[in-house]
């Protein structure tokens, strides 16, 4: 007898058993997350001079690659869970600090400018997409030293992505 | 390598090897793409499995290991991203589509579906090869004189 019936209660098995997990995966996804996972972390750069970035008061200086990090609050909080990579980072590209409340982290060394975005108008600009909470973003933009934005993404554990962001940065003309 | 013919050590050597892969993932935030990785590469290689014990009535007996090279060709990109801080770029497309892959309406659901499709298209291989008149060698699900290389009595 051929053994077709084994074939479809395995196939059944493998599609029930993936499907829960890639259920699962997508219901417990961090709420702090872009809607679209596609979206996030693509760590490949937008093409040169597609889009401009928006100018920041006084700290728009052209030559000098910059990183936008966005963040809700970094009070009471570090900046980078590896110290090495802030100063790394900061030695790389010029480092600018938005969060909702204004606030600072613990060690604000290699910083070059602190700003506050209470409504988003800051993170909008940047095309910064809105996380799944809804609530304001966290994670960051790179500009090019043209002052062109070539990546942009949500990262709610940047903190913990150093190597990456200064991967991406380092690819950044 | 006549040991890993064994589909039971095949599988759990295989699945401690992708359970390593996932937490690598997951440690980096990363599960959407171990799942999406692993959809694509698993599935070509199923896909390519069909075409190949279809036309020749050959079974493979390496079936998880073919699933699981599928799966690291498909991931080779992030590799070098991880290990070698090579950022991605859209020729690593050649990477069963590595990049473009994402971007694939309804993402996962969408590409869980095609691997789906394409391992009912290795199975129906399978049930056309054991329905042919003469028997191919070998198989991994097959009746163990099918194994062996004898062909069945219909």
């Amino acid at each position: 007898m051929v053994p077709i019936r084994r074939y479809i209660v395995t196939w059944c098995v493998i599609a029930v058993g993936f499907g829960t997990l890639l259920a699962i995966s997508e219901y417990y996804r961090n709420p702090l997350n872009d809607p679209d996972p596609a979206q996030q972390r693509t760590g490949m750069l937008l093409a040169p001079r597609a889009e401009r970035a928006p100018t920041i008061t006084d700290v728009h200086e052209l030559g000098r690659r910059r990183v936008i990090l966005f963040a809700r609050s970094l009070k009471d909080q570090y900046l980078f869970h590896d110290l090495a990579d802030q100063a790394d980072l900061a030695e790389a590209a010029e480092v600018i600090v938005v969060t909702v409340d204004g606030s600072q982290p613990i060690i604000t060394n290699g910083i070059s400018a602190f700003r506050a975005d209470a409504d988003g108008e800051l993170a909008r600009a940047f095309g910064m997409a809105e996380p799944i909470d809804r609530g304001a973003p966290i994670g960051y933009v790179i500009l090019d030293s043209e002052g062109y934005i070539r990546y942009r993404t949500l990262d709610p554990l940047f903190m913990h992505h150093g190597r990456e962001l200064r991967m991406m940065v380092g690819a950044t003309p | 390598m006549r040991a890993f013919h064994d589909l039971r050590l095949q599988g759990m050597l295989v699945g401690l090897a992708e359970c390593l892969v996932f937490l690598s993932y997951q440690h980096s935030d990363g599960r959407f793409h171990w799942f999406l990785h692993f959809f694509v590469g698993a599935g070509a290689a199923l896909s390519l499995l069909a075409l190949h014990t279809y036309l020749t009535g050959h079974r493979t007996k390496l079936l998880l290991l073919w699933m699981f090279l599928g799966h690291m060709l498909a991931m080779l990109p992030d590799i070098l991203f991880g290990l070698a801080d090579v950022p991605h770029q859209p020729w690593m497309d050649i990477f069963l589509l590595h990049i473009s892959a994402h971007f694939l309406p309804g993402r996962n659901w969408s590409w869980y579906a095609l691997f789906l499709l394409s391992l009912a298209s290795y199975f129906a291989a399978l049930a056309v090869t054991d329905l042919a008149p003469t028997g191919p060698a070998g198989g991994i699900s097959a009746p163990s004189e099918t194994a062996k290389g004898t062909p069945r009595a219909r």
